[in-house]
């Protein structure tokens, strides 16, 4: 099995090598600065443009719902408007801050079959700098029947703009993502009175697949 | 110089343009009165199209013997609100010469053409720039559905003598060539011979003066045969006035039978004896009649107001079921209020669309993200509203009105990052707000209370304004997500704080908390809340916001 997994590996190797794709070309050319140093470090400069990256981040406390209010944050610096889909309608503007709903358009969902679909739409829209499906608190049940067709064709209307299309989920689920990492660190009681920017230092990251110019990672997960 | 635009038999176009797409190519007459009443047999054909004259249907037959000649035949009443509609429509494209229009009669525009730029001079230059100025209104009136026709000319009189002898293919659906069954027939003037011709006319486009290179290329271009101008001089007008019939300076009947009596047919005929002579037999009604004939007669037009209100409206006959005919109608209306919009220096800042229904009424307002005259812009808000609407009854009358306002001129801030496309975006989120609801699509607005999730949701600026720093504002802590509604909790107490949960999603041992953190308002109104929150740190499930209002317990949402 290992022989296997190790010979599929050098395939895309090989193949990323001869055949530089898209995304390649795309990943030294724009990529979208988080201000998660973690983060940034993991997808080597920020969020790559036209290009799906999935963030698992397990449950409360791993940092998840901050780490997206610094993409939102990230976006509205650079002018950027950004589009929230809101799977599980669990966004909360009061604790959000001002900086991270200047630029931002909320799409309360009420499940994930809509969520994908509201995703689908925005992801075409020129206007949008960066697009965010919020996934996280969505059955599983559900996620798991959202076909593999529907991810691809997500990730072939991402590819067609310049907006990063970040996709939050609890478990990973997105075969399409170029990018995908976790968040694993968790945070404890005492944050709470801590300063927002003095937070983004301890966040977490494991890069868990990476596809672009270096070629194919898979790491475990 | 004055222009006159025509629309040839109007009531029957004025019905074929509410009539779904397709609906010329059918057999369709529109009657004198209500073909449904009792006493259709006293209810005769007022105008026909070609489809049912050339079946033998004529005007004047009644409604059974219009049917025993072509049995498929559709028959129309009159229509007052389609009527109002298209002679809008008419006004619009007339506008797009002057400002000066007269509403001279159902179909027929009168346009004071003197001191536009592109008559001022007595070149032939002059008169190809108001020809193409006129086809550009006559295609602007096709895409509204209606087939018309332009004469230019010294006076009102010779004008509308020109428009009404152009030769015209009639179209009566927009975007088909004019072709075989999309021709109206042509039986409201007696003097049109086949084709709309006179015989013995002389080419329009060389009372002009063009060149004959110029004429090859003028009679290429679209619409070219439906504008005729007629030069402003003594030799040019009389040979164009002296061969046309007699019956289009409208002779009263006995004056008609006078003439008649005497071997007149022509204009020219009768223009061809003294003024006084034709006077003194005649009376003054003959010497109004001989300036007619000679195209003398000048009047004093009567403005039309533009519009103060910018809308279209119709009842149909019969009730809309389906989203296509709707979606047709609603697309000439978009062009025709684009149209008004932009004869009056204005642009749409909303739209307001009602649908009257068998019982009861949809109504919709549609603010636009920009101000914009484009009418496939506001198609394509209507169109994407429409696609998710379904109603219990069908839809009985249509009503589209739009709120102008200034077009936007500004200055965009140096560090102000504005919409690459507003309207693009406008109808994304039209779309995403058909899948959603458009009540859950915008931006989150805060509302001025501490009120816990007290936020709604507005609308989408067209830019994203720069702020400076906003340190002054600073945050602490991880921001929260919420569940909506809170999950009903069981909650140990010990010594005052929490020691255990149990939730719908949480349970365990609170290993740390801080609080209570106190908080209450709005105790003046219905909606008052209390309430004491806790921050929680339950073992093995995270951080969480617990609280307690009115003695239950609430699981409000976790700290990520």
């Amino acid at each position: 099995m290992r022989e296997r997994t190790l010979s599929v590996a050098a395939l895309r190797q090989l193949v990323a090598d001869r055949l530089p794709g898209p995304a390649d070309s795309r990943r030294g050319a724009a990529a979208l600065p988080t201000g998660v140093p973690a983060l940034d470090e993991a997808l080597g400069g920020g969020l790559a443009s036209g290009a799906l990256t999935e963030i698992v981040s397990a449950g409360a406390g791993s940092g998840g719902q901050f780490v997206q209010l610094c993409l939102l944050c990230a976006a509205a610096g650079l002018g950027r408007r950004a589009a929230l889909v809101d799977g599980a309608d669990a966004f909360d503007p009061q604790t959000a801050g001002a900086e991270a709903l200047r630029a931002l358009i909320w799409v309360r969902c009420g499940d994930a079959a809509t969520a994908m679909q509201a995703a689908d739409l925005l992801v075409r829209d020129a206007n949008l700098g960066l697009v965010l499906l919020d996934l996280r608190g969505c059955p599983q049940s559900a996620l798991r029947r959202t076909p593999a067709t529907a991810w691809y064709r997500l990730q072939r209307a991402a590819e067609g703009t310049a907006a990063p299309v970040v996709v939050h989920t609890s478990q990973a689920l997105v075969p399409s993502a170029a990018c995908r990492v976790a968040l694993t660190g968790r945070f404890g009681i005492d944050s709470c009175g801590r300063p927002r920017d003095a937070l983004s230092a301890e966040v977490e990251v494991e890069l868990l697949r990476a596809r672009w110019a270096g070629g194919f990672a898979e790491a475990a997960g | 110089m004055f222009a006159v635009l025509v629309i040839p038999d109007f009531p029957l176009q004025a019905v074929l343009r509410i009539l779904p797409a397709g609906g010329s190519r059918r057999a369709v007459a529109v009657m004198t009165g209500d073909p449904a009443s009792a006493g259709s047999r006293q209810v005769g054909v007022l105008q026909c199209n070609a489809v049912a004259a050339a079946a033998g249907v004529a005007p004047g037959l009644t409604a059974p013997q219009a049917m025993a000649r072509c049995p498929g035949i559709e028959l129309h009443a009159r229509s007052e609100s389609a009527e109002a509609s298209a002679r809008d429509a008419a006004l619009a494209a007339a506008w797009t010469l002057s400002p000066r229009v007269e509403n001279t009669a159902p179909g027929v525009c009168t346009i004071d053409l003197r001191g536009h730029p592109a008559v001022a001079g007595p070149g032939r230059s002059e008169a190809g720039k108001i020809g193409v100025l006129a086809r550009a209104a006559i295609a602007c009136l096709d895409a509204l559905g209606l087939a018309g026709r332009i004469g230019i000319a010294r006076t009102p009189r010779i004008a509308r003598y020109a428009a009404d002898t152009s030769v015209v293919a009639l179209r009566v659906s927009a975007g088909t060539p004019a072709n075989s069954d999309e021709t109206l027939s042509r039986r409201s003037r007696g003097g049109l011979h086949e084709g709309g011709s006179v015989p013995g006319a002389r080419d329009p486009r060389r009372q002009v003066g063009l060149p004959s290179e110029a004429l090859a290329k003028e009679g290429d271009l679209p619409y070219a045969s439906a504008v005729r101008i007629i030069a402003p001089s003594d030799f040019d007008e009389c040979a164009f006035l002296a061969p046309l019939p007699i019956e289009l300076a409208d002779p009263s009947e006995e004056q008609a039978a006078v003439l008649s009596g005497w071997g007149v047919k022509t204009l020219g005929g009768l223009t061809a004896l003294p003024r006084a002579e034709a006077a003194m037999r005649l009376g003054e009604d003959g010497a109004a009649l001989w300036d007619r004939a000679a195209g003398r007669e000048w009047r004093v037009l009567r403005h039309a107001e533009p519009p103060r209100a910018f809308e279209a409206e119709v009842e149909f006959e019969d009730g809309i079921e389906t989203l296509e005919p709707l979606l047709f109608l609603l697309r000439r209306f978009c062009d025709q209020l684009a149209l008004q919009l932009a004869a009056a220096n204005f642009a749409a800042a909303e739209l307001h669309l009602v649908l009257k229904l068998d019982e009861g009424r949809h109504a919709r307002d549609f603010r636009l993200p920009a101000p914009t005259g484009d009418a496939g812009v506001f198609f394509s808000v209507l169109h994407t509203h429409l696609e998710t609407l379904k109603t219990d009854t069908p839809v009985v009358a249509l009503r589209l009105a739009v709120t102008p306002t200034r077009p936007l001129h500004r200055q965009q801030g140096l560090f102000d990052s504005s919409l690459v496309d507003p309207h693009g975006l406008n109808e994304t989120l039209a779309r995403v707000g058909a899948v959603v609801g458009s009540e859950r699509v915008g931006v989150p607005v805060l509302e001025n209370t501490r009120r816990p999730d007290a936020v709604r949701l507005g609308p989408v600026p067209d830019r994203v304004s720069w702020q400076p720093e906003l340190a002054n504002v600073a945050l602490h802590g991880l921001p929260l997500r919420r569940h909506r509604p809170p999950r009903p909790a069981r909650v140990e107490v010990e010594d005052s704080r929490p020691v255990w949960v149990l939730a719908d999603g949480v349970a365990g041992p609170v290993t740390a908390a801080e609080g209570p953190w106190r908080g209450s308002g709005e105790w003046w109104s219905a909606e008052a809340w209390s309430r004491d929150e806790w921050d929680v740190e339950i073992g093995g499930a995270g951080l969480h916001r617990i609280f307690e209002s009115a003695g239950q317990w609430f699981v409000e949402g976790e700290y990520d």
